[in-house]
């Protein structure tokens, strides 16, 4: 038939290269430029996570933030202000119709289309670094601090987190061997190993990681539960709550085999106070140190308010 | 017009067809006869290109059937099958117009009413393929043939047609019409050949019988030559007797499965 | 198309069967789909007037119209906001024009691109590209690096829709049941994958493989458009050609051939051709559901199953479809964003149980 006219899928592929090749060079141009020295002061500020917004509203600039994601929760004073959805999949024209002069979010804010789309209209970007650890928590809180023009606060916030977590962390190393848990539900269960800030907080308090043999998350394993032989488990209290309390949290493979499982003797604690490495450091630490410090109680939890 | 010499069909391990000599010429009506599984339908397939035989000749208007490209075997030959597999909501009109496919739509609205008023499909055109009676949409699909056969000029001369048992499912007053109308084909040209079960159908209708017994053909000829009592019980496994037909010059076969005796002697072949 | 009846006596539901003129209905649909975009580049968390967005429109061009806008609403509605229409135009009418044609191809309406492992097959397509070969693309030049991600998703897919197909394929033509269980490993067979690679996948990855996931018009931008377009254009124009043979291939594979059609060239054109268009989509946009599915169903309900209108109806459709959902998706919840998935779904899935419901008479015995 003549419509099916042979070597024609040879032209398609001829013209995929040259579509490839012509594609690049239709960029968005990028607008306007990120400085981290001598920025003006921003008067209508986004912020993409949840620490960051802490960290402005701890510099007093609370006033200035117009919009937040919705893993912001804290202070509570945040919680009118328009959300722009998960920092992950943020919509660039959400962003902008808040007409921001600043942007700040970590290196999960995304799709990168996204952050790209609201550099080229001309709002300015601050990327600042999530990583655990008190180090990285005062540094970021100083760059929180130059991104908003607030350098001489930021500075002294951080001394005083800093100071205040070393305060906080116990004399004497307690050893105690800890599960730190992820869970989203019983299909979501994972174990935090090296490198995560539920690791980093257990170091700060004494405490070791009943499991060190991987980086990030991983699912939960009977067997590697059982070898690792926790004496408590620390999980956040909404991944708690979605597990169906601590009878449920019991029935994950493994678990009620360990001498944690066995004495009941789960710490449950706010997961952006507590993970966040944010202003609120030095509080959550001294709950888990505190927490730490206590025998299992016949009811089995321990830690404060969900 | 087309001619077999000597065709095999063989698949898994088994032989379907065995060295079939047929032929079928422009203006002859030729019917294929034999039991179930003799290998009718798939002699039917392979004289319409659909299988290819395994050894042996075909040859349509002298040209092996090969070397016939798709679009050209289209407009040379037009086959009727014996399923469809539509079930889409087409209207009939929409069905039969499919038929002139191959010529690329010239002269088709005129083929097309042609075959529907042949049929006496005209007055369902706008119907829904899909609501027909399965008589209805046989018909309907006698159509589109009929169409597809009218070729660029409206006449089927010099075309096949290949019939697979066209009456199933049809009441007797339609049966008869199309085989009409497969006489009539021939008669402007056009060589018929048809897979029929009703022997009286093909003695009333064709110009020559081939009959298939286990895929060889054991007879062919004049109806009046093949279709004897003898015949019948051997190759149909069913008692009957042939007498001329009260009406017609050509014979006519009576079955009596029950009859403890038949009335005629019994002639040895 | 007239208006048909059933007569009286006849043992099926008497039933008005009212056909649009094609004609007159694709041009209307044309029509809507300028309008709506029209409207749609409007619209948008962004506050632009309709005034402002035709003087930016125009700036380009030289002209210069008396009314004010600032370069934030000119740089919204230029690189964010009328890329991502023109992506959703694209996509859907890639989906939908997809969806025709292999229902056409399986001879049965219920089929859709995700249903086949077409989507899914791209998804694993792009997955691995992002998860594996992210050092590698990194080294390639920018225009190539953005193709790879459109070209490693049409293979997948076209690896994943060809093994469908082959199992469901049957003397004569392809089995429904078949399809759909070869449909349902194929997919479960490529969510393991894809959960596989989450697993080893280190965080950075991941994170840019979940973006992608989410399935949603957010990353277009011009550039990326510029690979995606001429690809599913071609693949759009591919498939369009297959109309008449599709047709055929409606009564039966054998009777398809005896009309002339090549079939088995015509199968491996509608299945490569039908890969290209969703995997180009799909690694752009995400996995979109029920465009295929619904579209193609709900033209045929108004101009029948021909394909020579059924397919431009289904692109335009589909792209209506799809720019009218994208608008709900960036507007509902601004100035946060739904993905656009779960729109097409909570408007997909009714009309499809009504199309069902409704059809049953129509259809005869289907």
């Amino acid at each position: 038939m003549r419509c099916l006219r042979p070597g024609y899928l040879r032209v398609v592929y001829g013209l995929l290269i040259v579509a490839a090749a012509s594609g690049g060079s239709r960029a968005a141009t990028a607008r306007g430029t990120t400085r981290e020295t001598a920025p003006p002061r921003s008067e209508r500020v986004v912020a993409l996570n949840g620490v960051v917004t802490e960290i402005v509203c701890a510099l007093g600039a609370g006033d200035r933030l117009v919009g937040i994601d919705i893993s912001s929760t804290w202070p509570p004073s945040v919680a009118g202000l328009p959300r722009v959805g998960y920092q992950r999949s943020i919509s660039a024209e959400g962003v902008l119709s808040l007409k921001p002069d600043l942007v700040i979010g970590t290196q999960d804010a995304g799709p990168p289309e996204a952050i790209e789309q609201i550099r080229g209209a001309g709002a300015r970007i601050t990327i600042v670094d999530n990583a655990p650890g008190l180090v990285a928590a005062a540094e970021r809180v100083r760059a929180v601090g130059r991104a908003i023009a607030l350098e001489a606060r930021a500075d002294s916030l951080a001394r005083a987190m800093t100071r205040d977590t070393r305060a906080a962390r116990p004399a004497k190393p307690s050893g105690l061997r800890v599960l730190a848990i992820y869970a989203r539900g019983p299909q979501v269960v994972m174990v935090s190993g090296r490198g995560t800030p539920a690791d980093s907080m257990l170091a700060l308090a004494g405490a070791r990681n009943a499991v060190h043999e991987f980086e990030g998350y991983r699912p939960l394993t009977a067997e590697a539960v059982v070898a690792a032989a926790p004496e408590a488990i620390l999980i956040p209290s909404t991944g708690l709550a979605s597990l169906g309390g601590v009878a449920g949290l019991l029935e994950q493979p493994g678990l009620a085999l360990t001498p944690a499982g066995k004495q009941r003797r789960v710490i449950q604690l706010d997961a952006e106070k507590l993970l966040g490495f944010g202003p609120r450091l030095p509080d959550a630490l001294r709950e888990l140190v505190r927490a730490l410090a206590e025998p299992a109680a016949a009811t089995g939890t321990a830690g404060g308010r969900p | 017009m087309i001619v077999a010499r000597g065709v095999f069909y063989r698949t898994g391990g088994r032989t379907l067809v065995s060295d079939a000599d047929l032929r079928v010429g422009a203006g002859e009506v030729v019917a294929v006869v034999g039991p179930n599984g003799a290998g009718k339908s798939t002699l039917l397939r392979m004289l319409g290109g659909e299988l290819k035989p395994s050894s042996g000749n075909l040859r349509l208007h002298g040209r092996p059937l090969d070397d016939w490209a798709p679009g050209e075997r289209a407009r040379a030959r037009a086959i009727l099958p014996q399923h469809s597999a539509l079930s889409f909501p087409f209207t009939v009109r929409d069905v039969v117009r499919l038929g002139r496919m191959p010529f690329d739509g010239a002269g088709g609205e005129h083929a097309v009413d042609a075959a529907l008023d042949r049929t006496e499909m005209r007055r369902l055109e706008s119907r829904l393929y899909p609501t027909l009676s399965g008589g209805e949409r046989q018909l309907v699909h006698l159509a589109r043939v009929l169409a597809q056969l009218a070729g660029e000029d409206g006449s089927p001369a010099g075309r096949l047609l290949l019939l697979d048992e066209p009456v199933a499912g049809l009441d007797p007053a339609h049966q008869h019409r199309v085989m009409a109308i497969a006489r009539e084909e021939a008669a402007r040209g056009a060589a018929v050949l048809a897979v029929l079960h009703d022997l009286n159908l093909a003695a009333q209708y064709a110009d020559a019988l081939v009959v298939l017994h286990g895929g060889r053909v054991v007879r062919s000829g004049r109806a009046a030559d093949v279709l004897t009592s003898e015949m019948v019980r051997l190759i149909f496994a069913l008692p009957a007797i042939v007498v001329p037909h009260p009406c017609f010059e050509c014979p006519l076969v009576v079955a009596h499965p029950h009859a403890a005796t038949p009335r005629l002697e019994e002639i040895s072949l | 198309m007239t208006e048909v009846t059933i007569q009286p006596g006849v043992p099926h539901a008497a039933v008005r069967v009212r056909r649009a003129r094609p004609r007159a209905l694709l041009a209307g649909l044309a029509i809507a789909l300028v309008t709506v975009s029209a409207i749609s580049v409007g619209i948008g968390a962004v506050r632009i007037s309709p005034a402002q967005v035709v003087a930016i429109t125009v700036a380009p061009a030289g002209i210069s119209l008396p009314v004010s806008y600032d370069e934030a609403q000119a740089v919204v509605l230029r690189s964010i906001r009328m890329p991502r229409i023109v992506l959703g135009m694209i996509v859907g009418a890639a989906l939908a024009l997809s969806g025709a044609v292999l229902q056409g191809l399986f001879r049965n309406p219920l089929v859709d691109p995700a249903l086949v492992g077409v989507s899914s097959g791209a998804a694993l397509g792009a997955a691995l590209l992002i998860v594996l070969g992210g050092p590698l693309v990194s080294t390639l030049p920018t225009p190539l690096a953005l193709a790879a991600l459109p070209v490693a998703a049409f293979v997948a897919a076209l690896v994943t829709t060809a093994s469908v197909f082959r199992i469901a394929s049957v003397r004569g033509g392809t089995d429904v049941v078949l399809m759909l269980l070869g449909g349902i490993a194929v997919n479960a067979l490529v969510g393991a994958g894809i959960g596989l690679l989450a697993y080893v996948a280190p965080d950075a990855q991941l994170r840019q493989f979940t973006f992608w996931t989410f399935g949603g018009l957010g990353g277009a931008t011009w550039a990326s458009l510029a690979v995606v377009a001429p690809l599913c254009g071609l693949a759009a124009i591919g498939l369009m050609r297959l109309a008449r043979p599709l047709n055929a291939l409606l009564l039966g594979e054998s009777e398809a051939g005896h009309l002339g059609v090549p079939v088995e060239q015509v199968k491996r054109r509608a299945i490569a051709l039908t890969a290209l268009a969703v995997g180009a989509a799909v690694s752009v946009s995400g996995v979109i559901g029920f465009v295929g599915l619904v579209v193609p169903h709900l033209l045929r309900l108004v101009i029948g199953p021909d394909h020579r209108a059924l397919l431009p109806g289904a692109a335009i459709l589909g792209a209506l479809l799809v720019v009218v959902a994208d608008l709900i998706a960036r507007t509902l919840v601004a100035p946060a964003e739904m993905p656009i998935g779960i729109v097409t779904a909570a408007v997909g899935a009714p009309c499809f149980i009504w199309l069902l419901v409704h059809t049953r008479s129509t259809w005869g015995h289907a």
